[in-house]
């Protein structure tokens, strides 16, 4: 078991337990929140391991920072308690966490038996798991961990591939960890899309600001 | 070695945890978190088929569409939950209370 796949059991079960924790365990809505927090930022890290670095640094400032936030500065506007659920004692919450343990159980037996397709998703050894051709060479100049890997610079595939080696983005891609080649999609291919996608932030603010500050009357 | 596997199942396990929240809890502002929750999940499944299709890629063509979708994605939810909490907000003020059984102004 290599420290990759320690780190993303790690990473997954925190992600689950809290995820467990929230719908199970937390009375209040500022504990739900606070276990909301943990699945997101265990969420980003496995995002992260698996390729998909600005993504997981995007969706950390977004949904774990100001998402999280937002919704605490909601509880702390209207008040902490809701819902009409009774108290809970202490063999309750005995329950409660092992169901949430049970969960974490149930999580780590499934992702390791999951059968099927078995595609290695980012690590070092991908490449010569698959074995030669194209595919290898895709996956080991598409890891960043690639670049500082001497096998990578050293296979024959990539070497040989002259449009790996003439195309900017694929080069970049494995020096700045595909951000370059994210900012040229998002930004080239994907303009019309973010356009919209701006259009439609600034409607979302516009609208919730005329729910929200609406006096009832 | 992660396979797309491991990936996809940790997604669908957050996704039912988050599900089973919105469908089974009272307070509606951590149903609002459950649905944050599934689309998390959402988040993950969509990094690990683009990270499948880059492994099956050829080397002179990056797809990048599952990252971009995703990116996109996040920002959608953040203007949801906006609307959302919005609406819970005017919601609270008018119901006084957070439960969901008070918020059936739209129900048959």
């Amino acid at each position: 078991m290599s420290a990759e796949v320690l780190l993303f059991d790690v990473l997954a079960a925190l992600a689950v337990f809290s995820a467990a924790a929230m719908v199970i365990v937390a009375r209040t809505a500022v504990a739900a929140a606070t276990a909301l927090l943990a699945c997101l930022t265990a969420v980003s890290g496995i995002l992260v391991l698996i390729g998909g670095e600005l993504v997981g640094v995007v969706h950390l400032i977004v949904h774990g920072g100001a998402v999280t936030v937002l919704l605490l500065m909601i509880v702390l506007l209207v008040g902490a308690e809701g819902g009409r659920r009774p108290a809970s004692r202490v063999r309750d919450t005995a329950f409660k966490l092992l169901g949430c343990g049970a969960a974490v159980g149930i999580a780590l037996v499934v992702v390791h038996t999951a059968p099927g397709t078995g595609v290695p998703v980012s690590g070092v050894e991908s490449g010569a798991t698959i074995g030669p051709g194209a595919a290898s060479a895709a996956a080991t100049a598409l890891h960043p961990a690639a670049a500082l890997h001497p096998a990578a610079a050293l296979h024959p595939a990539a070497a040989l591939h002259p449009a790996a080696a003439l195309h900017p983005a694929a080069a970049l891609d494995t020096i700045s960890g595909g951000h370059r080649a994210m900012g040229l999609a998002l930004f080239r291919s994907h303009l019309l899309p973010l356009q919209v996608l701006s259009l439609l932030l600034l409607s979302a603010v516009v609208g919730s600001v005329a729910l929200a500050g609406r006096r009832a009357d | 070695m992660i396979t797309h596997d491991h990936v996809l199942a940790l997604s669908a396990l957050l996704f039912c945890a988050g599900a089973v929240g919105a469908l089974l809890r009272r307070n509606l502002i951590v149903v609002l978190m459950c649905i944050e929750l599934m689309f998390a999940a959402v988040v993950v499944a969509l990094v690990g088929f683009d990270r499948m299709w880059a492994a099956r890629a050829v080397a002179d063509s990056v797809p990048m569409e599952g990252r971009v979708f995703a990116m996109i994605g996040i920002a959608v939810v953040a203007a949801q939950l906006a609307v959302g909490l919005a609406i819970l907000v005017s919601l609270v003020r008018n119901r006084d209370s957070m439960d969901i059984e008070d918020a059936r102004l739209l129900r048959w």
